[in-house]
């Protein structure tokens, strides 16, 4: 069994001749030639072509090589025609004809699979010079031929004789991103020179992280690796055995991808990928990510001399690279990227722009030789490469924006998102979005929940070849993408979107009265936000009051960190959209996973367990104060209370009501205008501080549960590491049994809950909630009439005498 | 004298019928067009396709405008062998898609049945607008449907004002340098000449207008 062939040509005597010649070299694969029209003349057929696809298939797949334009667009239409599950496995491939023809006749001769035998005729493209006679019209620089850069073997060779040996590659995946950064980390206190490649072929500097995944070792192949150097010989047995050891990946099936990438079920034209935030949308999608090639002018400020930007980039992939070395393993391959050799010294060539503008010029160069790579592994890197690149960027002050205005009415389609940016969808008017990654405790999913922004994630590269403009419909309850749906599918989702708008519009009208509980206790209905969009929001949801006001956004990426005039101006603006609806603003929570950009909260320290929330604000107490003063400020003429993020124990809530009356005391003194916050609390997401709440009697007035970071904490599980989201479960009975103990302390020592986490907007965790007593429910604004409206009729079936439980189900059923 | 306003079957079998004859009458013309640009062929492509889709009519009776529509689709992808196949076809298709199994269709309705068939063709071929393609007389000619049909036209005044506007936005492809398609290869010298796939698509509006009108003042 082999892959078969088809060769698409207008001309039946060109596409019969190619046939011959790739026929000759490969005489047992089924290369069909489609050339002409039905009548033979000069032209296409759809005819012809369905035939030969059907006839080339023999189970292992179908590539198709093309001559122009419509032999192009006949054969996409004749694939879209076929059987979808067959048309699966047949791939259209932009190679020089009769090159492609033969290497992919070749390739599948030797009997390499589908992605191997489109690989061989892709790369067929890079070998023939003058481009691939595709009408695309590939303006500009094409990926030219082999950069410098990674030819190293035109370097001189280091003195010395180099310790040699061999190894075969166990790991089906080869020397991928992941394991070609781990090998260069494993050279970091070493000064050996190490070089990598086929026996006797181009090698490159093991360190270029970029020049390894450019070699496209994979499993089975023979490496020769060269170290010079006074330790060459221990490296060199560092080095053996790390590859033999295959990396962690040695059992994944051949061609598999690592298991973080695991790709979404699709059945027919239906994605079924993982629900991230509710409703429906229907619209065009539109990729993010083609980020600008070349900074906008002004963005990169030339320095004094090429020696200072060469000094501001370094700092800058430094720090980047800390960061993103905190973010898991692939943040660790993302450090490794940035940190890349190669990457440097082509920045290096281009200083004089400046700093910024040389680095983004590497990358993209650097990016795109990726990207024209044959091998889809190597290709994929590009992404990646752009993506750690921006990190730098940012730390250089330049923020990129991909999001454009072409996002209105559509779908926005990218691999992740930063939750900044999810607020910017919602203002350029998308609809919906959908992620490639992701985690559904990713904060831009939060955020997308906040907004009402139907979302969808993880869909893998399930996709990724449907262009831009196609229409999908996002189900961000069911976790589905539709591809271009029927028509009597989209025109019911338009239906129900329509109503979803109305019902929302309706409840949001009678969200607007207030919630009394049947023994006339009221429950404030409150909103979670961060930004004055949100504020906006919550209002228009009617929220009676804010029980979270997030600060992390309104300094996240600002640079420098804002000073107390301008915290008290943003403050102010969100105030004053609100009004005298009662507000908690919570004090910076810097590190965990949200990290500030002007601040140095290095992962490793100030990660979950480390110096995260008031433990940093207590360790850098200028900051608080700061930042205290800035409420002080603005809360005049408003309803304002502060309360702490991550306190563990009665000490550090004191330390924090302390902080609030130095601060009022130092505006009193300056004599600024200030009111002093109503009430002071804190946040409960420690289990510490939930299990032994009474140490905080007296110091403080109010608790509020993060239940997000409560749960994980619980459950000793990260919520930004999907592999461990289904721990995360608030039915939990630890979880349901710490809130009772929370719950029945605290209303010993008459300290009120309120509850700020998603928990609170859960449909089937709010009446719970409110049963424990707690005062006062706190969740995205778009939530808000819902839960508002499933409340009220679960309370008043329940006073009729219905059982509660079943209230909620029946009425979650209904909203 | 209006006795019914909206598009039947019959009506769209008539302006099929019309479509097919204005093919070719303009045949030479569009060939002539597409000889300076391009490689000569897209009268002739047209009228092998349309003439395939008469003898279909005269075996077949679809019963719905939808239905008729996607007749011609398939019969133009099968028949036409050059890059107006599947970019007609596809964009027919999505009209009949469109107009699903209703029995008549009436003016916003033919207004969203063009703008199916300009998605159709904008995601078939991927070309932009000024790429000096069909886009640029469909893009134009959807927009004023789409006006005139919240204006409350009926059928036939939605498809003069597209096919009004199609034929200007084919005159206007004149300046335009060719960036997709056999013309792209032209670079510069595609300039100064009209598009023939823009051409085509106006006349094939003003015909479905004009048949559309006589079958309704019937
Ligand atoms: N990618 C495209 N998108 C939209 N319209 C296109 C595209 N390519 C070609 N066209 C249109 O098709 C017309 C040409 O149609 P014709 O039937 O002559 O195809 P062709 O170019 O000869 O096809 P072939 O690719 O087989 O040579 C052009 O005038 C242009 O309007
Ligand atoms: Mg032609």
């Amino acid at each position: 069994m082999t892959v078969g062939l088809v060769l698409v040509s207008h001309s039946r005597q060109l596409a019969d001749g190619v046939a011959a010649l790739a026929a000759q070299m490969a005489p047992d694969v089924s290369i069909e030639p489609a050339g002409g029209t039905d009548t033979d003349e000069i032209g296409t057929s759809f005819e012809k072509i369905s035939e030969a696809l059907n006839a080339a298939d023999s189970g292992d797949g179908v590539v198709v090589l093309y001559d122009l334009g419509s032999a192009q667009l006949t054969t996409e239409t004749a694939i879209e025609f076929a059987d979808q599950e067959q048309a699966a496995r047949w791939r259209m491939v932009d190679a020089p004809l009769v090159e492609g023809a033969i290497a992919a006749a070749v390739a599948a001769a030797g009997g390499a699979d589908l992605d191997a035998v489109a690989a061989a005729a892709r790369t067929a493209a890079g070998a023939a010079t003058g481009g691939s006679g595709s009408a695309a019209g590939n303006s500009g620089q094409g990926p030219g031929p082999e950069p410098d850069t990674m030819a190293e073997e035109h370097r001189p060779e280091p003195p010395g004789i180099p310790a040699v040996g061999q190894v075969q590659i166990v790991n089906p995946l080869g020397l991928h991103a992941r394991p070609s950064a781990e090998l260069a980390r494993s050279l970091a206190g070493t000064s050996a020179t190490v070089r990598i490649g086929r026996p006797g072929e181009r090698e490159v500097d093991l360190r270029s992280v970029l020049g390894v995944v450019g070699l496209a070792l994979r499993g089975g192949d023979q490496v020769q690796i060269r170290v010079w150097g006074p330790d060459g010989a221990a490296v060199l047995g560092r080095l053996e055995q790390a590859i033999r050891s295959g990396f962690g990946e040695a059992d994944q099936p051949a061609g598999g991808v690592p298991a973080s990438d695991a790709e979404p079920r699709v059945v027919g034209d239906v994605v079924h990928a993982t629900a991230g935030a509710n409703g429906l949308a229907l619209g065009p999608l539109v990729r993010l990510g083609a980020l600008p090639a070349t900074l906008p002018d002004g963005a990169s400020i030339p320095a004094e001399s090429e020696q200072q930007a060469a000094e501001q980039l370094d700092a800058a992939v430094i720090a980047a690279a800390k960061t993103l070395a905190g973010q898991g393993e692939f943040g660790q391959a993302h450090a490794a990227l940035v940190a890349d050799p190669q990457l440097r010294s082509l920045a290096a060539k281009r200083l004089a722009d400046g700093a910024a503008g040389a680095w983004w010029h590497a990358v993209n160069e650097q990016a795109d030789r990726l990207e024209a790579s044959g091998d889809e592994l190597v290709a994929a890197r590009g992404v990646d490469l752009r993506e750690a690149g921006l990190s730098v960027l940012a730390e250089l002050g330049v923020h990129l924006d991909r999001i454009g205005p072409a996002v209105s009415g559509a779908v926005a389609l990218a691999p992740d998102l930063g939750p900044a940016e999810v607020p910017e969808l919602v203002r350029r008017g998308a609809v919906g979005a959908v992620l490639s990654g992701s985690s559904t405790t990713a904060h831009a999913v939060i955020v997308a929940r906040g907004l009402g922004l139907p979302l969808v994630l993880r869909t893998g590269s399930a996709l990724d070849r449907w262009p831009s403009g196609t229409t999908v419909l996002v189900d961000g309850d069911a976790g589905t993408v539709q591809i271009d749906p029927p028509q009597a599918v989209a025109d019911n989702a338009r239906r129900r979107i329509a109503e979803a708008e109305q019902r929302a519009e309706e409840l949001r009208a009678a969200a607007a009265e207030p919630l009394v509980l049947p023994d006339g206790r009221r429950v404030l209905i409150a909103a979670n936000i961060g930004s004055q969009a949100d504020a906006v929001a919550a209002v228009a949801n009617g929220a009676e009051a804010v029980g979270l006001l997030r600060t992390e956004l309104l300094v996240l990426d600002r640079n420098p960190y804002p000073d107390e005039d301008a915290q008290t101006a943003d403050l102010t603006a969100i105030f004053d959209e609100l009004g005298d609806r009662p507000v908690v603003v919570r004090v910076l929570d810097a590190g965990g996973d949200k990290p500030v950009a002007t601040l140095d909260v290095g992962p490793q320290r100030n990660g979950f367990l480390g110096v995260r929330g008031l433990r940093y604000l207590l360790e850098n107490p200028h900051l608080l104060r700061t930042q205290l003063r800035a409420i002080c400020r603005a809360a005049v003429g408003h309803r304002i209370s502060v309360m702490a993020p991550m306190v563990t124990v009665g000490t550090e809530a004191q330390a924090f009501r302390e902080a609030v009356d130095d601060a009022v005391d130092s505006l009193r003194q300056d004599d600024v205008p200030h009111a002093r916050p109503e009430q002071i609390g804190i946040m409960i997401e420690v289990p510490a501080a939930a299990l032994a709440a009474e140490q905080f009697a007296g110091v403080v007035d109010f608790f509020s549960v993060g239940s997000n970071d409560l749960t994980s904490y619980l459950m000793a599980a990260d919520r930004t590491e999907p592999g461990v989201a289904e721990l995360l479960d608030p039915q939990s009975p630890a979880l349901q049994r710490i809130l009772d103990a929370l719950t029945t302390t605290a209303a010993r020592e008459h300290i009120p809950v309120a509850v700020c986490g998603e928990m609170a907007g859960m449909p089937d965790q709010a009446l719970g909630l409110v049963r424990r007593g707690v005062f006062e429910l706190s969740m995205a604004p778009a939530k808000i009439p819902a839960i508002k409206h499933l409340l009220r009729s679960a309370l008043a079936s329940e006073a009729a005498g219905g059982r509660g439980t079943t209230a909620v189900g029946a009425a979650a059923d209904r909203a | 004298m209006t006795s019914t306003t909206g598009c039947t079957a019959a009506s769209t079998v008539a302006a099929v019928r019309a479509a097919a004859e204005a093919i070719t009458e303009h045949k030479v013309e569009l060939t002539t067009l597409d000889r300076q640009i391009g490689d000569g062929d897209h009268g002739e492509n047209l009228a092998r396709g349309f003439a395939a889709v008469l003898s279909k009519l005269d075996t077949e009776q679809p019963a719905t405008p939808g239905a008729v529509l996607k007749l011609v689709a398939t019969t133009l992808i099968s028949t036409v062998g050059g890059a107006s196949g599947p970019l007609f076809g596809t964009a027919f298709l999505r009209a009949a898609t469109t107009a699903g199994d209703e029995p008549e269709l009436d003016g916003p309705m033919v207004a969203a049945v063009l703008a199916a068939a300009r998605d159709g063709v904008v995601s078939r071929g991927k070309a932009e607008p000024q790429d000096k393609t069909m886009v640029d007389a469909l893009i134009p000619a959807v927009a004023a449907a789409e006006k005139a049909a919240t204006e409350g036209a009926d059928p036939a005044q939605v498809l003069h004002a597209a096919a009004q506007a199609a034929d200007q936005g084919a005159a206007d492809t004149t300046d335009l340098q060719a960036r997709k398609g056999r013309a792209s290869y032209l670079g510069e010298r595609s300039v100064g000449h009209v598009d023939p796939g823009a051409r085509s698509t106006a006349y094939l509006l003003a015909a479905m207008a004009g048949a559309v009108e006589t079958e309704h003042s019937r």
